[in-house]
């Protein structure tokens, strides 16, 4: 699996993570401290860019519990753009899509989250 | 059985909801005798006399309850009747309702009994009308209980069906109604105990309320429909669709569309289609008027003052003004949720509208509607993309996904699709029902299977060749071989092979044929994994097309195994060893053998018959365990039974691999599938081995007497190869791995108590449907007869079978005990139990005449220590101390 981490262009507070491949057993120990890095470095939090990703295991699901949590504790926040209609099942049926917000792409994210 | 919580009861509640069951449940019980025909006619009759009535029923709903359109409840009856009963008349719901003649299962029809049908305030007629047929189709009587609003045109409806089905020969009170409603006697009767089902069509409160009451029940969800256009769907007809379906009775089947989801590449152009075809688009303003009225914001649901209102009326209600010819009221909206009240389900001609930027979008937005209280209902898509409609379909919950058709017509079904017509349209755990059916007929019926006991056929396979008689060696590979079109033989062999110099002239002849040869002799008695990864790695090398096994079992065992590692070499050890019950039905398929080579088997030792079999033993170095590999895909193709290679046998080879031939003649014939085939073959090898294994021992040069055994070890090993073996194998292979006792000398030393214990009555019966009864006794008696042994009674066979073992044993000068054998007592029993236990996870056990259990297998390995047994006879002679 692939992440690129940047800075989103229109709002430099806030940190963009883009996923491309699975997020499994296989791949979420070296994710990890990617995506933390990422919440912790981005003032007003964080974008993750699901455009990509194909497949979230148990242990992907518990690091997005986990940053959306750190976000929580510092005031800052986290949006998910373009998730596929798969993975954002996941969400729904864990109950978890009130806990975090879905845009379409990164530029609504910012608009709507970070005016 | 947990008792239906019976709720604080009125006395006359009570009395009431017993005088509608009880007359219900003997209705239901008369019926209970009618036949397929009979109750076909009661249909018939039923669905015509409603049909009849359509019109009055429906002027009468909408009168009664001040909702709908009334042409539209037209239709809405005819399909009740006329649609129902077309999908149900040719069904085959009452007796034998099908009759399988590959699993031989007959299935026949029960009713269940008294079905509790809730009809709702929406399709009031219609429902009942459609209840009512499906219950008498099968067989089952119904009681009928009206949404509050909606009793006299329910109650004229059921009545309707009941008169006209009672004229036709249905029992008195198949259909009941309840005739003043209140919540004290639906819950009564919802949880009454003659009350076998409640189909519960109506709102989330009541359907909750069914499967709470104990009794079960088939429920139905509230939808909030999202139909996706999208950018490749034909524009004209989806418009067209939505706006049919969202008309049709001002709104009020559940399965209508309560929001429109629309590529934005198209956004314009559906608008205009929507606007030129009678639909306003509510502005800001408008849609928070709109809200207030169409959804009451305390309950979160849509307001009563709307549902299946026509437009005039909702723009009346909420202060607006539209176009006179307007027939939908379609609101923008920007989310899905509270904050966006008409988001919501609204059964009146109000739809949402979004406008989403791409499939993944716009799959999402309708998975955010339906889980926005729709969920597992229904969901629509217009496109003319199958992949679209694929992802569409994989992704959303819902019950019915509805393609380039109305919703509300296409998901009840049969108008503009083909799934079954139906009223009560189940939602699945989204909308916590029971089921996502179109619930018919087939939910009304308890299926009773009748089984037939499953005898299919029994097998013989062996080698498609086998040559014999001594000089057969030298005259195949003189001969025979040139026509095989083989160019590369790999020879496994053991070392003292080569030594005895059978490898050479072996290797002669195949040089002479013009046939390249690799020799590989690395194998050790016992072969093991490793031995057989190592050899299959030679073959690799070598890439022969012909493998050729000379020797006794290990070079033949392993050769085998080879084989199959060299065909095959993602094969994996671990799962070929697996136990099967069944080896038709086991877990691991092997692979197909004989693409890269054919196997020529050449027994020098009488034997194991592995020239034969389907069987290889390996040894996991690991554990010391035995596996027997077994599939017939590793029956070598060519066998060849010279016995002038087994002239320089030893005596004491002679006498265990002899006695091993026997063991596997003896176990073949009394094995639960043993057969015809194997029969003859098993009687004939044990005769050969009794009256010419004490000469062969005696004097290994005579040539008639090895030839007999000789022949004597394949033909046993074509009986055991398709009849099994039993315990007597089980117990010698940890026995002789555990105390390295050679494996024939160990299935001599536990020899007699198997025969004693498997002649005596089993404690456990083999569980085979090819074996009938226990049978083992008779068989070892016929054995004793067919040698001519005194066998008056099967006790005496068993007995006289048992003495001239122990004869033939003493004649070959092998110990009797295992004691004798030379085991120590206190290593002997410190080891038994663990015996005992790895002996029955032994794949032989399978075919055993009888399911040994742990203990008596250690009894019999104790008795064959000590020589000393005790059995039981199943007669009523006592046990002898």
């Amino acid at each position: 699996m692939n992440i690129e981490v940047t800075v989103a262009t229109e709002k430099p507070v806030v940190n963009v993570v883009r996923f491309s491949g699975r997020l499994d057993a296989t791949t979420y120990e070296a994710a990890q401290p990617v995506i933390v890095e990422a919440l912790e470095n981005g003032p007003a939090g964080m974008i993750l860019n699901m455009g990509s990703l194909d497949f979230i295991s148990s242990a992907g699901l518990r690091i997005m519990l986990i940053v959306w949590k750190q976000a929580a504790a510092d005031g800052k926040q986290i949006a998910m753009v373009d998730v596929q209609p798969s993975i954002y099942k996941i969400f729904k049926i864990a109950g978890l899509d009130k806990v975090f917000r879905f845009f379409y792409n990164e530029g609504e994210a910012i608009r709507e989250m970070w005016p | 059985m947990a008792k239906k919580s019976e709720a604080e009861q009125t006395p006359d509640v009570k009395a009431k909801a017993d005088e509608l069951v009880g007359e219900a449940r003997e209705a239901a019980a008369l019926f209970s005798q009618y036949g397929q025909e009979e109750v076909d006619r009661i249909v018939a009759a039923a669905a015509k006399a409603g049909a009849a009535r359509r019109i009055e029923l429906a002027r009468m709903a909408v009168e009664e309850t001040g909702m709908g359109v009334f042409e539209d409840k037209v239709i809405k009856n005819l399909f009740a009747t006329e649609y129902i009963y077309n999908d149900i008349r040719d069904r085959k719901t009452v007796g034998l309702i099908k009759d399988c003649l590959e699993t031989g299962i007959m299935e026949f029809a029960e009713p269940l009994g008294v079905i509790l049908g809730i009809t709702p305030v929406t399709n009031p007629t219609s429902t009942a009308m459609f209840k009512c047929l499906i219950s008498l189709k099968t067989r089952n009587t119904i009681i009928i209980s009206a949404a509050r609003n909606a009793l006299k045109s329910t109650i004229e409806a059921a009545k309707t069906i009941y008169e006209a089905a009672l004229a036709a020969g249905a029992p008195d009170y198949c259909v009941r109604w309840v005739e003043t409603s209140s919540r004290e006697l639906t819950q009564t009767l919802m949880s009454h105990p003659d009350v076998s089902l409640i189909l519960a069509t109506g709102g989330m409160g009541m359907v909750k309320a069914a499967y709470g009451s104990g009794t079960p029940a088939i429920g139905v969800g509230p939808g909030n429909v999202p139909v996706y256009i999208e950018r490749s769907a034909d524009i004209n007809s989806a418009v067209n669709d939505i706006l049919l379906s969202k008309t049709f009775d001002n709104g009020m089947v559940c399965a209508s569309e309560q929001a429109v989801v629309v590529d934005r590449e198209i956004r314009d152009a559906v608008m205009a289609r929507f606007r030129s075809q009678g639909a306003y688009f509510l502005s800001q303003a408008e849609t928070a008027k709109v809200e207030v009225v169409a959804i009451d914001a305390e309950k979160e649901s849509m307001s009563p003052k709307v549902v299946g209102q026509s437009v005039r009326r909702i723009a009346e209600l909420s202060g607006i003004t539209v176009p006179e010819k307007t027939r939908v009221l379609i609101a923008p909206l920007k989310g899905v949720g509270e904050a966006y009240p008409l988001s919501r389900e609204k059964l009146c001609p109000i739809l949402g509208f979004y406008t989403v930027r791409n499939l993944k979008e716009g799959v999402n937005v309708c998975q955010d509607i339906l889980y926005f209280g729709g969920l597992g209902h229904t969901a629509s898509i217009a496109s003319q993309d199958p992949a679209a409609i694929r992802e569409f379909s994989e992704t959303v919950n819902a019950g019915r996904i509805i393609v380039n058709s109305p919703s509300a017509q296409g998901a009840i079904g049969d108008i503009y699709t083909r799934i079954h017509p139906s009223l009560t349209l189940g939602c699945g755990a989204g909308g916590q029902n029971i089921t996502t059916d179109n619930v018919s007929v087939s939910n009304l019926i308890n299926i009773k299977r009748v089984t037939k006991r499953m005898i299919d056929m029994k097998w013989f396979r062996v080698p498609p060749q086998i040559y014999f008689e001594a000089g057969a060696f030298d005259t195949f590979f003189t001969k025979e071989i040139k026509q095989m079109g083989a160019h590369r033989a790999f020879i496994v062999c053991t070392g003292s092979a080569i030594r005895q110099g059978a490898t050479r002239k072996l290797e002669t002849y195949l040089q002479q044929a013009g046939i390249v040869t690799s020799l590989y002799s690395d194998i050790t008695p016992d072969p093991t994994v490793e031995t057989v990864v190592g050899g299959a790695e030679a073959m690799k090398k070598f890439g022969p097309d012909l493998i050729i096994a000379l020797g006794g079992g290990s070079p033949i065992d392993a050769a085998k195994a080879m084989w199959l590692f060299y065909e095959n070499p993602d094969v994996c050890f671990e799962d070929l060893r697996m136990r099967f019950m069944d080896i038709r039905k086991r877990i691991v398929r092997f692979p197909e053998l004989g693409r890269k080579a054919r196997m020529i088997a050449i027994p020098t030792t009488s034997g194991t018959g592995s020239e034969v079999t389907s069987f290889a033993v390996v040894t996991d170095a690991k554990t010391g365990a035995k596996y027997p590999l077994a599939d017939y895909a590793m029956t070598p193709n060519i066998a060849i039974v010279d016995p002038n290679l087994t002239l320089s046998v030893p005596p004491s080879v002679t006498a265990d691999t002899g006695i091993d031939v026997l063991a596997h003649a003896l176990e073949a014939y009394v094995s639960v599938l043993a057969s015809d085939y194997t029969d003859p073959l098993a009687l004939r090898a044990i005769q050969l081995v009794f009256e010419y294994l004490p000469q062969a021992f005696r004097n290994g040069g005579n040539l008639l007497a090895r030839e007999k055994m000789h022949n004597a070890s394949t033909i046993a090993g074509m009986a055991f190869t398709n009849a099994f073996l039993g315990i007597n194998h089980c117990l010698a292979h940890i026995l002789g791995a555990t105390f390295h006792i050679p494996h024939g000398r160990a299935n001599a030393l536990v020899m007699i108590p198997v025969i004693r214990h498997n002649a005596a009555l089993p404690k456990k019966f083999a569980t085979y449907p090819k074996y009938r009864y226990p049978q083992a006794q008779g068989r070892y008696a016929e054995i004793a007869a067919a040698m001519k042994l005194p066998a008056a009674t099967p006790e005496a066979g068993v007995e006289s079978l048992v003495k001239a073992v122990a004869a033939l044993k003493a004649d070959m000068k092998m110990p009797a005990t295992i004691r004798e054998a030379g085991v120590p007592e206190a290593e002997f029993e410190s080891a038994v139990q663990h015996m005992a236990e790895i002996a029955f996870d032994d794949q032989c056990m399978g075919a055993n005449p009888s399911y040994t259990l742990v203990d008596d297998l250690a009894r019999i390995l104790r008795e064959a220590y000590s020589g000393t047994s005790r059995h039981e006879l199943p007669s009523s002679s006592p046990i002898p101390t």
